[in-house]
């Protein structure tokens, strides 16, 4: 037997010893679909950032110079800092969130001087002057399947920080505020904790029409939550 | 197979709502993929190792095939395009697994006692393919699991055929003193390693 006739023959044994799961084109077709949402995402920031690139480029050309930055600084549309990209609420596109996998306990600077804190049992926020805060994540004081949020904030903008719970992994968070869509930071603990938390800052303050809207990596939704 | 492209370069993904299953050629996705989901897995396994990854592979190649099947399927050979697919993304897996050792903040899930092979127990073929670069074992698993000729090969890698013949020597030589091809070896000394080549 010629080692070529070997490799054929154990190539073949190894495969075939190999059982795949039943076909579904269930997950082809939510792949596909993240797929596309991830595309139109991506389209949409760049949209977003050749329209506030594009005023920013003609001052500066006509205006090149120490003046030009403080004409830009105040005539420029206001972005955003933390959460750079928005979309409508109607666009069929969705912000994509930064997913952060943390360890038990470790504090997690959100901006602001302020932190959260996860553990097995409760999510905690804190720093920023104000007192630690717990939400209990095991309790059952808030039900499964449910997103919950806190919001604060300061002279800077709104911090919202929803809470998850569920069996659901959360892949996305969104939060609506004034018919713009948020990005949630989404922060959780290893494995499969059962809730998922986060936070996005926001500008202005809060009032009016919120949501907040949980997704799966399949961009199905979780949980929702709308108040105002 | 002239026809085969990059499915990241093809454009054939704007096809939006446009993106009827069945091509002109008549053949439908789903119908095709049920088909090859089973060999592609197979072959997905030897490139990776690992069976859920081998999975989660095809998935994703389909799931980046599936838009432009309208368009796919009137290849002459829609089966040569979703190798060169699975190929690349296995390769684009392989970068940014690299990559996330170094730069992510995602820990590693706990070891599942009853969930899949460990390395150390995974067989011992695998282990032999696992010591081949990434374009070798590619060249390999194509050229002996799925029987494509050089050419076949040459052109789901975009490389010449004499580099692929290179490669499967190079494989073969690699793979001969294995302890996972110990139990296929014939009791006389093999001499025909020479002449071992493809075809």
């Amino acid at each position: 037997m010629t080692t070529e006739d070997m490799v054929r023959r154990a190539l073949r044994e190894e495969a075939e010893a190999l059982a795949p799961s039943a076909w579904s084109a269930g997950p082809i077709h939510a792949a596909a679909r993240a797929r596309a949402q991830r595309r139109r995402a991506r389209r949409v920031a760049l949209a977003v950032a050749v329209a506030v690139a594009a005023p920013v480029a003609a001052v500066a050309v006509l205006a090149p110079g120490p003046g030009a930055v403080r004409t830009v600084s105040v005539d420029a549309p206001t972005v955003p800092a933390p959460s750079a990209t928005h979309s409508d609420s109607s666009s069929p596109s969705l912000p994509v969130s930064r997913v952060l996998i943390v360890t038990d306990s470790q504090k997690v600077a959100i901006g602001h001087g302020q932190w959260l804190r996860l553990t097995a049992a409760e999510s905690c926020q804190g720093g920023g002057g104000q007192s630690e805060q717990c939400s209990a994540t095991a309790n059952g004081n808030q039900a499964p399947d449910s997103v919950s949020l806190r919001i604060s904030g300061d002279s800077d903008g709104t911090l919202f920080v929803p809470l998850y719970i569920g069996s659901g992994q959360a892949a996305r968070i969104t939060v609506t505020v004034a018919g713009r869509t948020y990005p949630v930071t989404v922060l959780t603990l290893p494995g499969h904790p059962g809730y998922a938390t986060g936070y996005a800052w926001v500008p202005g303050g809060a009032g009016g029409q919120e949501s907040a809207t949980v997704y799966d990596a399949g961009g199905a939704v979780l949980a929702r939550f709308a108040w105002g | 197979v002239g026809a085969v492209r990059d499915p990241e370069q093809s454009g054939l993904e704007q096809s939006g709502q446009g993106q009827s299953r069945l091509g002109q050629s008549g053949l439908d996705f789903e119908a095709f993929a049920a088909a090859r989901w089973s060999r592609l897995v197979r072959t997905a396994y030897l490139l990776t190792g690992d069976h859920h990854e081998a999975e989660d592979l095809v998935q994703s190649t389909l799931a980046k095939v599936f838009p432009g099947w309208a368009t796919i399927s009137r290849l002459d050979e829609p089966d040569a395009y979703v190798h060169r697919a699975l190929i690349n993304n296995n390769r684009s897996r392989y970068r940014r697994s690299r990559v996330r050792q170094l730069l992510t903040a995602r820990l590693p899930e706990p070891v599942q006692e009853d969930g899949g092979r460990t390395v150390e127990q995974r067989s011992l073929l695998i282990q032999a393919l696992a010591g081949l670069p990434p374009k070798q074992r590619a060249v390999v698993v194509l050229r002996y699991w799925e029987d494509l000729s050089e050419q076949q090969v040459a052109e789901v890698l975009g490389c010449s055929p004499g580099n692929v013949k290179s490669q499967a020597s190079r494989g073969l030589r690699k793979l001969r003193g294995h302890p996972a091809l110990a139990s296929y070896a014939p009791y006389a000394p093999e001499r025909d390693l020479e002449g071992a080549g493809p075809r």
